[in-house]
């Protein structure tokens, strides 16, 4: 009878444990987890049972203030029976009575009225309450004989409804389907419907959740849970399939035994099961149903056991074996997702965008794997409500937090300590998290074995805190404050700094049951310096800082079953502080300058509606209007359209007052997706999507450098655009547990900036003769397996894709390539990943990743000629070779702590062999002139077996 | 280029208690460079021009040469070490395997109706006809026509300013990778009339002993490998030339840049130009070093920041992005050739110091000479051989003979006599000497400076 219980949802509806039943009312039972089912009871108490023959000696009672289980509690001592009922039927409010020379049957059935439960007498001592049903003294005519055509009415008990029964057999042959009864039974009842209401709520945190899609399969009829977790269904008696479907977890199955008018509360709750369960399986039915195209969910927990590099949880990683989604290696920051460079991702924490979401050239991430819940990423068409950054959102979002106990949880492994606490605020309504990681030291640098990073030091650190307030059914607002900052040096006499620092409020408000608004005020600073120290007069320290800060309004408006408006908008204002030098030490002859601040305002206006037209085709139509206005004060310089920009061709110098508009770029962004079911867990689904970008990374290096300055557009950059268009099928099997995909993609881009080969990008007025602006064209095709239960679970991704770059001008500084398209530094036409874990038992779990790449486009060196008595080398044309495929096979065991319930603490350990093949793969080749003689070298960051060991552990 | 050696460096980390056992291994490590038919006709299709013009009176230098591809056999033996002189190539800069352009014609014209002819001299060195120097004020321009009548161009260059080399000195130092040595740093004035770009360069010029050296030389006067037995006559005799101590001169070899720009006063101060490690045999007896500071302008300092990029270390994680040199040389008809360099106009200023070992290490031993000298002998003669083909294995699995090391010419020095050089502590020495003979001998380089520089000394060389 243990094992029923494998669902995360199950219903409150239960019984604890057999000491609870027999009437020992004084335990609350929260401690025993053996959960029977009721109906099964039920149907093994008749054999039990024998009916009472007299009806006893008239009973007098009073009380005051008394609940009813008191109420109980003071009848049984006081005459000698037993009452057996469940406590968490009642309510707790306390009632006053004074009965006098009643019946006992009498009073019970008068203490009784108004609830769902009926009274059955056992004997003479003994009594049993029951919720929903009468206990029937004898089978209905019929029961053994269906083709019987009448049912004829107890004479004891005058039934005018047939009564429902649950045949035995089937209750059986369905085991897991766990039945619950509905409504109380009536004498005489006979609605033609009647209502099911209730609420799903989560068990740990006690806070609704909304958006439950609520399914009666049988019937056809759905709904879903409004913001404070509530429905409502009308529904026939009977027995039903009820269904819920909720994203990220499985969908739970019920059935209905329907009496009348009643509630079902639904909690989901994380069993013990359910920990040690991988369940990879976060996007089911939501891969065939989504209508938007081109998005992904990572739920971190589920991700936990993926081997990663030392160990370290990295949901970014993860993201990178989806299909679509790639880095340039190991240690390079950023994500290249669909063909796009970088910079075009943006990276959402409670709706605050974090520059670089990375530790340590993006080996880990900079986010706190305990306070990570979930990462949405949106790679094709992306939601109205987003804008700014052409390749995709990564919108993530950290946990509610508990609002009962005080929760745990924390790690050790070889690089990085966690912890990351829960903390009820107000019970049941409000809650703080707190989380806190930082790396043990500077030996992570000196590990990697290259003595040319002959730095004193590398560490880094981030704290988060989010504080979570259910302040009312129709009010929910969310804070969130973060800071990561990481500290190293590269060269000996170079120091290297970044930080992020994020602010967030999101404010949640219902208005009826069909709006569903949110306000919220983010503001993100991202910054970097740089400390350069040697012998000469021209020490110097660097900084540069970026502020943005973004006021967002938007609803969500169901207008009625065939339209679900958005529509809102946003504004943001950006500050920039694009460079300033500072003397360092005193010995310095360094001049303080700096470039001129920049502010811009970026905003954007947006509504999209998305339709129902029937049951399969489902249309979402988007427009954000993009508006960017660069602003004073500033000084932008005026170059002739038929002459190259350089320093020297400016033909005027414009000046700005402050406010001034210096330059202002708009245009329409279209966002349309449609899905077309064509069976339950068959579709096909399209979108066309455009975005515009108004700042952009300026870099000079093959891949990203975390000190990468952040460019607003002006006078004379323009905007990035982009056009996309994709399309795909999408299939489930088995229920879900397979899900399969094949998605086709094609996207258009312009104005993508680069830069002259050597550009000086620091400190540069006129940054804008250093950047070209040109075209790119990225497509592919990206396959998907999942699988999503069972022992063996897991995906294989696959995408054939190519990026390409063009950047033609009539003058040959500007041109690249001569003109003509070339691979970008992330093209990889193949791209093939394989994660997958399988569970032994219940406490060892062993997990695989493995990763296949195309090497990635890199410029050669062809020849070598001396000048002035040094070797140097003679270029290929951009991108024209490729370093070595790179291929990574990483493997995991997972061990759960046992699974004693009284244990303080849960742990787990991990231990995982990252590149078990020991693969030298190179990170890049690169060439030196050392002692006058040009060699190639190849650097690889991880190029031998990296076992780890990670000790977590929750309470 | 031959299959390299693995550079791998790793280093083992503490085992972490909480974590248990950790090993973190990077790696980096030289690889071939492969090419294809196509990158070689782009190499083959380019031409690299050094051309600094500057405001001293002399005799103006242009040096025409082409870059090689990685499949040019020259490059090849340019790995190897050189048997005569036991040096790499890479250290003698006079075998360096640069692909010259001859019969080229050049000049040199200004914006004032002048022109500067130039002639060959050494092959793809271009000498002014007559001494001159660039002037303020006067535009210049750099023309060239290749043998093929192909027209080369620069943009019309012009003197960037003045600014003085103020100071120059030796200090004693520690550099974190190359240890404790010679770190020498100038100071440099450039006014306060704007930013000056500055480019230095510097020429090492330095004493050589040949430790092994003697006074007399092995002479084969007669020989006779086709007679049977060998026929042949070796004299003792004394040396016609100085050998023993020579002076070498080198060229730096890395582009060294600093600028005013954004420095208060115009000055730098105390800038790192070069740094000799103790052990440099440079330093080992006297050592002199020029350090030449070019004013140049913007574009020409931007040029050679952009050679030095893409030849330079990045990191590991982060890499130069390489791409075309855009000098201010271009071809008439821009497909036919790909100009490299940069055509500059220079006010130079200069600044020679000395300094002996002593000065800077008193008392501590001196660093050992460029190569390890040792020792050795072998049989005087061989076994009849017609023609004469030396094979070092004929002799029995013997080395060459004396006989057939004299008539190759330049590769041994002698020593002395072995019945007369402590035989025993010689004969018994490691690796032990195989077929010992009649003479003891060792290498050229270690018995004849001359094979590293010239005897004569130069004519700023000051003795102490």
């Amino acid at each position: 009878m243990e094992k029923q219980v494998t669902d995360p949802l199950y219903t409150i509806i239960r019984m604890e444990s057999p000491e609870i039943i027999s009437g020992n009312l004084s335990g609350n039972g929260k401690k025993m987890r053996h959960a029977f089912r009721y109906f099964i009871f039920l149907l093994f108490l008749p054999v039990m049972l024998l009916r009472g023959q007299d009806e006893g000696e008239p009973v007098s009672l009073q009380f005051s203030d008394l609940t009813l289980p008191e109420v109980f509690r003071k009848l049984e001592a006081q005459e000698k029976i037993r009452i057996y009922y469940l406590p968490e039927w009642f309510d707790p409010a306390t009632r006053d009575g004074d009965y006098q020379d009643l019946p006992l049957e009498e009073l019970l059935a008068t203490l009784l009225s108004g609830s769902e439960l009926n009274l059955y007498r056992v004997n003479a001592g003994s009594y049993v309450l029951t919720r929903n049903n009468l206990i029937y003294d004898r089978l209905p005519e019929g029961y053994f004989d269906q083709a019987s055509p009448e049912a004829v009415p107890d004479t004891a008990t005058p039934v005018v409804s047939a009564p429902i029964f649950v045949p035995l057999e089937d209750a059986l042959s369905e085991a897991p389907i766990e039945t619950v009864r509905i409504g109380k039974q009536q004498a005489g009842q006979a609605a033609q419907t009647y209502t099911l209401t209730g609420v799903v709520r989560d068990r740990a945190t006690g806070a609704p959740i909304p958006d439950v899609a609520i399914l009666i399969t049988d019937l056809g009829k759905g709904t879903t849970t409004n913001f404070d977790g509530t429905f409502a269904l009308e529904i026939p008696p009977g027995i039903h399939q009820f269904q819920t479907r909720f994203i990220g977890m499985k969908s739970i199955r019920r059935r209905l035994v329907v009496y009348g008018n009643g509630e079902l509360n639904l909690v989901a709750e994380e069993s013990v099961q359910q920990l040690e369960e991988v369940v990879v399986e976060a996007l089911r039915d939501r891969n065939v149903e989504e209508v938007t195209a081109g998005t992904d969910r990572i739920v971190a927990e589920e991700s936990k056991d993926i081997p990663l590099v030392l160990g370290e949880r990295n949901v970014l990683q993860v993201a990178a074996t989806l299909p679509g989604i790639s880095t340039a290696g190991e240690g390079a920051i950023g994500l290249n997702v669909r063909g796009g460079r970088a910079d075009q991702n943006q990276f959402l924490l409670n709706g605050a965008l974090v520059y670089n979401p990375t530790h340590f050239f993006g080996i880990f991430q900079a986010l706190n794997p305990f306070v990570v819940e979930s990462v949405d990423i949106y790679k094709g068409v992306i939601p109205v409500e987003f804008g700014g950054r052409l390749s995709s959102v990564f919108d993530i979002h950290t946990v509610a937090g508990d609002t009962l106990d005080l929760k745990g949880e924390g790690s050790v492994g070889p690089v990085t300590a966690n912890l990351a606490f829960e903390i009820p605020v107000a019970k049941g309504r409000s809650s703080l998290v707190l989380g806190a990681r930082a790396a043990y030291s500077d030996w992570i640098l000196r590990s990697l074995g290259d003595d040319r990073l002959s730095g004193d030091q590398a560490s880094f650190y981030d704290l988060i805190g989010t504080y979570t307030d259910r302040i009312n059914a129709n009010n929910h607002l969310k804070a969130t404050a973060y800071y990561s900052n990481d500290r190293f040096s590269l060269t000996r006499d170079s120091l290297v700094g970044y930080s992020n620092r994020i602010a967030s409020l999101e404010w949640n408000h219902r208005m009826g049951l069909r709006h569903n608004a949110t306000l919220s005020l983010a503001n993100s600073r991202y910054a970097y310096d740089l400390e350069y120290e040697a012998e000469a007069n021209t020490n110097f320290e660097f900084g540069y800082a970026l502020e943005e800060t973004e006021l967002k309004a938007w609803d969500r408006f169901r207008y009625n079953d065939g339209h679900l408006f958005t529509f809102g908008l946003a504004a943001k204002y950006y500050r920039v502080n694009p460079g300033e030098v500072n003397p360092l030490g005193s010995g310095s002859d360094v001049e303080a300058r700096g470039l001129p601040r920049e502010q811009a305002l970026e905003s954007g206006v947006f509504i999209a509606d998305r339709i129902s037209l029937g049951e399969r085709l489902e249309v979402d139509a988007g427009l954000r209007w993009s508006f960017f206005q660069a602003l004073g004060p500033a000084t932008q310089r005026e170059y002739p359209p038929d002459q190259p920009r350089n320093p020297g061709t400016a033909i005027d110098t414009l000046t700005f007052s402050s406010g001034e508009t210096v330059k202002a770029y708009n245009g329409p962004e279209i966002r349309a997706s449609a899905r077309y079911l064509f069976t339950p867990d068959l579709s096909l689904r399209g979108g066309y999507n455009s975005m515009y970008q108004y700042i952009h990374t300026l870099s000079n290096t093959t891949t990203v450098s975390p000190i990468d300055t952040w460019k607003l557009s002006d006078y004379n950059i323009r905007p990035q655009r982009s056009r996309q268009v994709s399309l795909g099928i999408f299939k489930n099997i088995d229920e879900a547990s397979y899900e399969l995909s094949l998605e086709g993609y094609y996207k258009w881009s312009e104005d993508v900036l680069d830069f002259k080969a050597g550009a000086r990008l620091l400190l540069n007025e006129q940054v804008e003769t250093e950047v070209v602006q040109g075209d790119g064209r990225a497509y592919g095709v990206e396959f998907l397996l999942r699988k999503n239960s069972g022992r063996l679970n897991g995906w294989l991704g696959y995408t054939w894709s190519r990026s390409k770059i063009r950047f033609d001008s009539p003058y040959p500084t500007e041109r690249i390539n001569g003109g003509e398209f070339f691979p970008s530094n992330y093209d990889r036409p193949h791209d093939l990943s394989l994660v997958a874990n399988y569970r032994f038992t219940r406490r060892y779990s062993a997990s695989l990743n493995f990763a296949y790449q195309t090497g990635r486009p890199v410029t050669y060196p062809i020849g070598q000629f001396f000048y002035n008595n040094a070797e140097y080398v003679l270029y290929s044309d951009r991108n024209r070779y490729r370093i070595p495929d790179y291929i990574r096979l990483d493997l995991g065991i997972n061990i759960e702590g046992n699974h004693k319930k009284e244990k303080l603490a849960h742990s787990f350990w991990t231990i995982s062999v990252y590149n078990v093949l020991g693969r030298n793969n190179p990170y890049s080749v690169y060439f030196v002139t050392e002692g006058g003689e040009v060699k190639a070298l190849q650097s690889s960051i991880f190029s031998v077996p990296i076992p780890s060991v990670t000790y977590n552990f929750k309470f | 280029m031959k299959p390299n050696k693995h550079v791998i460096r790793s280093r083992n980390l503490a085992a972490l208690a909480a974590a248990g056992l950790m090993l973190v291994l990077g790696c980096v490590e030289e690889v071939d460079i492969r090419t294809d038919a196509e990158a070689i006709a782009e190499v083959r299709n380019a031409l690299v021009v050094e051309a600094t013009l500057t405001d001293e009176l002399r005799t103006q230098e242009v040096i025409l040469s082409r870059p090689a591809d990685f499949e040019n056999d020259t490059i090849i033996k340019f790995d190897e070490k050189d048997p005569a002189t036991g040096l790499y190539g890479i250290q003698d800069p006079n075998i360096r395997p640069i692909l010259y352009v001859s019969g080229a014609a050049v000049a040199v014209e200004d914006d004032n109706g002048g022109n500067y002819a130039f002639t060959e001299g050494d092959p793809g060195r271009y000498f002014s006809n007559q001494p001159f120097a660039a002037q303020m004020g006067l535009q210049y321009r750099l023309k060239v026509t290749l043998p093929g009548g192909t027209e080369i161009r620069s943009e019309f260059e012009s003197l960037a300013g003045n600014a003085s080399l103020t100071g120059l000195r030796a200090e004693r130092s520690t550099d974190p990778l190359l240890g404790e040595g010679i770190r020498f740093s100038i100071d440099g004035d450039a006014g306060t009339s704007g930013p000056a770009y500055l480019r230095y360069t510097f020429a090492e010029t330095f004493k050589v002993i040949a430790p092994l050296w003697t006074p007399e030389d092995l002479l084969l006067t007669y020989y006779d490998p086709c007679a049977d037995p060998v026929e042949y006559a070796i004299d003792i005799v004394a040396r016609t030339r100085e050998e023993q101590v020579c002076y070498r001169t080198e060229a730096s070899e890395s582009i060294i840049q600093s600028t005013t720009e954004g420095l208060a006063g115009g000055q730098i101060r105390n800038l790192p130009v070069h740094f000799l490690p103790q052990e440099a045999y440079k330093i080992a007896h006297r050592y002199s070093i020029l350090v030449r500071q070019h004013v140049e302008d913007l574009n020409a300092y931007l040029y050679f920041d952009r050679l030095r990029n893409f030849s330079q270390e990045g990191n590991v994680f982060a890499q130069v992005q390489p791409g075309d040199l855009q000098g201010n040389m271009q071809a008439e008809n821009r497909g036919d050739v790909n100009v490299i360099g940069y055509f500059s106009v220079a006010s130079v200023s200069e600044r020679r110091i000395f300094l002996n070992y002593g000065d800077l290490f008193p008392g501590e031993p001196e660093p050992p000479y460029i190569v390890e000298c040792r020792v050795t002998s072998s049989l005087t003669s061989h076994p009849s051989r017609c023609p004469k083909v030396p094979n070092p294995d004929s002799g029995g699995g013997c080395p060459l003979s004396v006989i057939e090391l004299l008539d190759l010419g330049d590769i041994i020095k002698y020593v002395g006599i072995v019945n007369e050089f402590n035989g025993s502590d010689f004969l018994a020495s490691d690796p032990p000497i195989e077929c010992p003979g009649e003479y003891i001998y060792t290498s050229r380089v270690c018995g004849d400076c001359t094979v590293l520089g010239s005897n004569v000394p130069p004519d700023f060389w000051i003795e102490n």
